[in-house]
Formats: structure tokens, C-alpha cells, sequence
């Protein structure tokens, strides 16, 4: 049994903290690092108490705790799932009770950080309110012996389950074919998710700011400097496309494609990634901005993409100078835009993103690791 | 020794079955399954490793796999095509692992034959591939299996490996264990010897 707690120690536990090390460095900023060390436990103690008196905030407390847990579970998952990882169905080998005692083990490591300070919660709730004591003690049990059975059920998954076969037929009865123009853009939908959502709740979110919150006294100024930096958001995306094209899809520097059809490849998936944008803006124009200008903004924004795109292949996907010189392609566009108006700096720009991107398509070198 | 029955695997968003076995049956020997490229000889073998869900039902010496996982697992290891392991655990961690998975004892023969304690105590992310696939040879060989299946078990190991497998793969057989081997290349008696060669046809396994 030590063989298989020192295994399973150093693939989930030591693992998860050492990945999660990121999340953790914040929560602990978040909940320490905020307030004096003189206010501390004052500061705690009131955060306690609002959680024992407020039901509302307490089920938040809960729901948060429960997607912690989550992520364990998703965590300990994938690590049984992976390739490497297919050993460990060898558990299946030591009886189901040392298996469980194993897997109540793994989850109560993962889970102790949320688990002591529910502890104390329920310390400090047991002398006033000693009902909230009991719910939050068995929420924990109930988190730990969630995170035990679901590594049980992984691991011991041996028949096609329901949700399999479901999935299986739902998939196929809706399946797209993707045509090689829709490449990045299914990259981006499927393996940049998190990055996209981020991208889209900032963007949304400033577009709300000026078109929605201030739709009375909408600002054509303010719009022309915040919109291009909504804009300006989508350049992490614009690199981890580029990035994406040139490793794990560099053969297709090996087929017979000139840079006119990948550059189409390019704007079309800049187009379909703005098009939230584009279509929240013709929603909430309440007569402020003419279409033709929002037309003319939304092709601008595809034309900047296009011109980071250039800009990226240019610095040999080096993060540094591509982040530089969008920060200039930045300032100025907002200087153009002022000085020679929309319509002539939209040509200006089409001129010298195509510019840019056909001289460094063919001439494209990945910076060295140094 | 190894029954399947009404046995079907399926891949997620496919309408037929990659394979399909009505009802199979294999006495104690060494067999050779044979098949093309993605003919689904692995998934069948890992189908009988238990590491994929499938439908139906195996057992090996009456101990099915859905019902009566902790006695079938002991009884069945399996060295992998192309065997990957955590690369922050040493070889000696796993071998530990499997001796306390397995509840058995280790193949001291095997490990000194192959050198592989030489490399035991390093972490595998500094293993070649043929270290690797050595490593995979000696956990398949923890224990007390009544089964061994080995998924292509001559890519990367070197001449004097595979003298030493065919040696333990006999020694092996002579106490009982029986063995299911992959491969897609020709496998000659002269290098492992076999009681009989099935293939993957049409989706079913059959005699070749």
C-alpha cells in the first residue's frame, strides 16, 4: 500500500499543487496579502461572520469549495487518463477497500487547504449558530468522498457508460466537417477557449461601456481610442494562431499554397473571431456612430489583426518585440485615424498589413530558444 | 484460459464496431495475433487489458472482467507498442508499484538479463526508448499472471533483448502462463515460438 500511496502522492497530489502553484500564490495574496498583519484576524473573523449570517453568501462560499473540488476531480482524471498514465489502472489489482482508503487519501490531500479553513469557519460558527458548524463540516465530507469515488469510477471504468454512447451518437448526428480555411479558427474554438472567453467578456465588456452605459453621452473621441484597444486585446490570440500554424501545423509550409490563400486563411478567421463585436456594435448603435463607419471599424479591426499576424512572422513569434511593435501599430493607427480620417488610414493600413506579411510569409525563421 | 463473448468496441461518432467477436475462446498457449495497420489488433489487446470500456464480456480462468476486476487485473499484465510512464518517477517506483498492485514477485531473472537495474533508480524521463520498453517487459512480468499480452514487443529493444525475452517468454510458458502477442510485421517461430497466429478480419478476429 506505501508503493501505491507514494505513486499516486507523486502523480496527483504533488503534481496538482505544483500546477495549481499560480492559483494558490493568489488566493493566498487574496486572502492575506490584502490587509495589514495587525487587521488580519479581525479581517478573517468578519468574513466568517458574514458567511455564518448571511445564507446567500455562505451557499457562494459552498459553491466556490465545490469547484475547487471539481477541478481536483478533473485534475486526478485527466492524469489517469493520459498516456502516461494508463499504468495506474493496476489499482484495480489491491481490494476495493484500500483502494477507497487510497483514493480518501488523495482527496483530502488535494482538498486540505479548503478544508482547514472550513474547519475554522466551523469552529468560530459552533458557540452562535451551531446549524451552519454542521453544514459546512458535512459539505467537507461529502467534497472528500465526491473527489474519492469519482478517481474510483475512473479508474475502474471498464464498460462504455451511458454519456459515452450518448455523446458518441449526439457527435456524430452533429458533426462539421472542417474545411482547411476553418483550421485556426477551430483551433482557437477548441484549444483556446479559456484565452478566447477572457478576450471576448474584456472586449464585450468595453464595448458595453461605450455604446450601452453611455449610449446618452456616447463619446465619438473615447470610442475612437478604447474601440482599436478592444482590438488591441485580440493580439494573444492573433500570436498563439500564428504560433499554432508554424509548429504543429508547419507541413503546410510544404504544400503548394501561396501566401495569398493563407492570408485569405488569416482574415477570414479574424473576420469570424471579430464578428461578436461587429454585431454588438450594429445592435447598440442608438443612432450615435452611421453603419458605414461601424462597417468601416469592424474592417479596420480585421485589417489590425491581419497586420499583427504579419507582425508575429516578422519577430519570429517573439513575444517581446511582437507585443511591442502592436503597442506601436497601436498608437499609430489612433494617430492616422486622427490626422488623414477612417477611410484613408483603412487603406493605409490593408496596404501595410499586406505589405508586411507577404515579405515576412516566405522569409519566416522561429526565434531560437536562447 | 480466455473467454470473450458478444464483445464489441466502438469509437466514439462510428456506426460500426472496429471490432466485433461474437464469441471467442483461447486454451493456455502463445498466440500470435496478427492485422494491418489499424486493424484494431491494440484494441483488442487493451480491450483484454481492461484499459479501454468496451461492451461484452472476457474473462480469463472464469474471472470476468465488469464483475470481478481485483482477481482479473491480477491475473492479466501488459506491456505496451510504445510504453510511456510519468517522467518525475523513477523505474524502482514503479516496480515497487506493480509488486504491490500485482501481489507477487518480482522476475529478479529478468531485470539482471535485461540490465535493467542499472537504470532503476533514475527517473524515466531520462530513458531511451528501448529503457522504456524494457522497463514495460519486467512490470509485464510482476507477479503471478495467468495472461501476458505484449503489444509489438520487439520495436527498440536490441539483439540481446530479444534473446532474453524469447528465453523468459519459454520459461514462462513452461510454469503456465499463457501469452498474446502483437505484431504487424512477420513474426518468424524461429523468434518467439507460438501455438498458434489469428488475425483481425472483417472486424473479427479469426484463425489465419
Amino acid at each position: 500500500m506505501r508503493a501505491a500511496w507514494q505513486i499516486l502522492n507523486k502523480v496527483m497530489v504533488k503534481q496538482f499543487y505544483l500546477q495549481n502553484a499560480g492559483l494558490f500564490l493568489f488566493a493566498f495574496l487574496f486572502l492575506f496579502g490584502i490587509v495589514d498583519a495587525g487587521h488580519l484576524v479581525s479581517y478573517h473573523l468578519s468574513l466568517m461572520y458574514s458567511m455564518i449570517s448571511l445564507p446567500l453568501f455562505l451557499f457562494i462560499v459552498m459553491l466556490l469549495w465545490m469547484l475547487y473540488n471539481i477541478r481536483c476531480i478533473a485534475f486526478c482524471s485527466a492524469a489517469v487518463q493520459a498516456a502516461d498514465g494508463s499504468f495506474l489502472y493496476r489499482l484495480r489489482g489491491l481490494s476495493i477497500t484500500v483502494q477507497l482508503v487510497l483514493y480518501l487519501v488523495v482527496s483530502a490531500s488535494l482538498y486540505l487547504p479548503v478544508f482547514v479553513y472550513a474547519c475554522v469557519l466551523a469552529k468560530v460558527a459552533f458557540p452562535i449558530k451551531s446549524i451552519v458548524s454542521w453544514q459546512v463540516m458535512s459539505w467537507q465530507l461529502m467534497m472528500i468522498c465526491m473527489g474519492a469515488a469519482s478517481l474510483f469510477i475512473v479508474i475502474n471504468k471498464t464498460s462504455e457508460s451511458f454519456i459515452t454512447r450518448v455523446t458518441a451518437a449526439v457527435g456524430k448526428t452533429f458533426r462539421v466537417n472542417i474545411g482547411y480555411p476553418a483550421f485556426l479558427l477551430a483551433y482557437i474554438l477548441h484549444e483556446r477557449k479559456a484565452a478566447l472567453a477572457i478576450v471576448k467578456i474584456f472586449s464585450l465588456l468595453m464595448l458595453g461601456m461605450l455604446m450601452v452605459r453611455n449610449a446618452d453621452g456616447f463619446d465619438a473621441d473615447l470610442f475612437a481610442i478604447f474601440y482599436p484597444l478592444t482590438v488591441v486585446a485580440h493580439a494573444t490570440l492573433v500570436l498563439q494562431c500564428v504560433s499554432f500554424n508554424e509548429t504543429l501545423l508547419h507541413t503546410n509550409r510544404n504544400l503548394p499554397l501561396h501566401w495569398l490563400k493563407v492570408a485569405a486563411m488569416y482574415g477570414f478567421t479574424w473576420l469570424m473571431i471579430l464578428l461578436p463585436e461587429t454585431a454588438f456594435m450594429f445592435i447598440n448603435i442608438y443612432g450615435n456612430l452611421p453603419l458605414l463607419q461601424i462597417a468601416m471599424e469592424s474592417l479596420t479591426a480585421v485589417l489590425m489583426l491581419f497586420l499583427f499576424t504579419g507582425t508575429a512572422l516578422g519577430c519570429g513569434l517573439d513575444n517581446e518585440r511582437y507585443l511591442l511593435f502592436v503597442f506601436m501599430s497601436y498608437i499609430v493607427m489612433l494617430i492616422l485615424q486622427k490626422s488623414i480620417g477612417h477611410v484613408a488610414a483603412a487603406g493605409a493600413l490593408a496596404a501595410l498589413s499586406v505589405m508586411v506579411f507577404g515579405s515576412h510569409y516566405y522569409s519566416f525563421e522561429r526565434e531560437r530558444v536562447k | 484460459m480466455l473467454t470473450i463473448t458478444s464483445f464489441q468496441k466502438k469509437y466514439p461518432g462510428s456506426d460500426h464496431p472496429v471490432l466485433s467477436i461474437p464469441h471467442f475462446h483461447l486454451d493456455k498457449g502463445i498466440y500470435w495475433i496478427k492485422g494491418e495497420n489499424g486493424s484494431g489488433k491494440t484494441s483488442l489487446i487493451k480491450s483484454i487489458a481492461g484499459l479501454i470500456p468496451f461492451t461484452g464480456s472476457i474473462a480469463i480462468d472464469g474471472y470476468e472482467l465488469h464483475t470481478n476486476r481485483m482477481a482479473y487485473t491480477k491475473r492479466v499484465n501488459y506491456a505496451e507498442a510504445e510504453p510511456q510512464y510519468p517522467p518525475f518517477l523513477t523505474g524502482r517506483e514503479l516496480v515497487d508499484f506493480y509488486k504491490t498492485t500485482n501481489g507477487g514477485e518480482l522476475p529478479v531473472a529478468l531485470i539482471s538479463s535485461l540490465g535493467v537495474e542499472k537504470f532503476l533508480h533514475n527517473k524515466t524521463a531520462v530513458y531511451s526508448s528501448g529503457m522504456m520498453k524494457k522497463l514495460s517487459l519486467v512490470l509485464a512480468f510482476t507477479g503471478h499472471p495467468a495472461l501476458i499480452l505484449l503489444d509489438e514487443p520487439l520495436i527498440a529493444l536490441d539483439v540481446e533483448a530479444v534473446e532474453t525475452l524469447q528465453q523468459t517468454i519459454a520459461a514462462y510458458y513452461t510454469q503456465g502462463v499463457s501469452f498474446i502477442i502483437t505484431s504487424h510485421q512477420p513474426l518468424s517461430s524461429a523468434v518467439i515460438h507460438y501455438d498458434d497466429v489469428f488475425s483481425i478480419n472483417n472486424q473479427t478476429l479469426v484463425k489465419a
